[in-house]
């Protein structure tokens, strides 16, 4: 299991859209709308690499989303 | 509830106690090392925007944080 934090800046006004479509893939465990530098992070869980780079991928195509950064999880041994 | 999200920057050397420190918050729900810009993200789950700067405040002052940037849900 790989977790990544998805922050995500989108077309101006259309946060509470995007936080809510994001929602819809299995992965994204959590996404809402922020304060701050960025609109909407979304808390991402996948099996594998793989898998978080295609959910990525397929985030940063969507509709209204401008750009994205994503923080992966450094796996340390114990995992 | 809020949700918010922290984004620490921290002293290498101070990881493994700060991650330590961070986790055993009662409403830090998740909490991991990560790659890029950041060093450790947090997943916060408070009842308001004031518990939310308490918290912020609190892992700020863990020794060993650099800088903290705290997402709060719009």
């Amino acid at each position: 299991m790989v977790s990544a934090c998805t922050l995500i800046r989108t077309e101006r006004g259309r946060f509470d859209e995007v936080a809510s479509r994001i929602k819809q893939i299995p992965e994204v465990k959590k996404s809402f709308p922020v304060f701050g530098r960025y609109d909407v992070v979304a808390d991402l869980e996948a099996k594998d690499h793989n898998k978080l780079n295609d959910v990525v991928f397929k985030l940063s195509r969507m509709g209204g989303v401008v750009f994205t950064e994503t923080l992966i999880e450094l796996e340390t041994e114990g995992d | 509830m809020l949700n918010a999200c922290a984004l620490l920057k921290i002293v290498p050397t101070r990881a493994e106690p700060i991650l330590a420190a961070v986790i055993e918050m009662p409403s830090v729900k998740k909490a991991y090392f990560c790659y890029g810009r950041f060093d450790i993200v947090v997943f916060i789950e408070a009842e308001d925007y004031k518990s939310v700067r308490e918290i912020s405040k609190k892992i700020n002052l863990i020794e060993g944080v650099r800088s903290t940037e705290t997402l709060v849900e719009a």
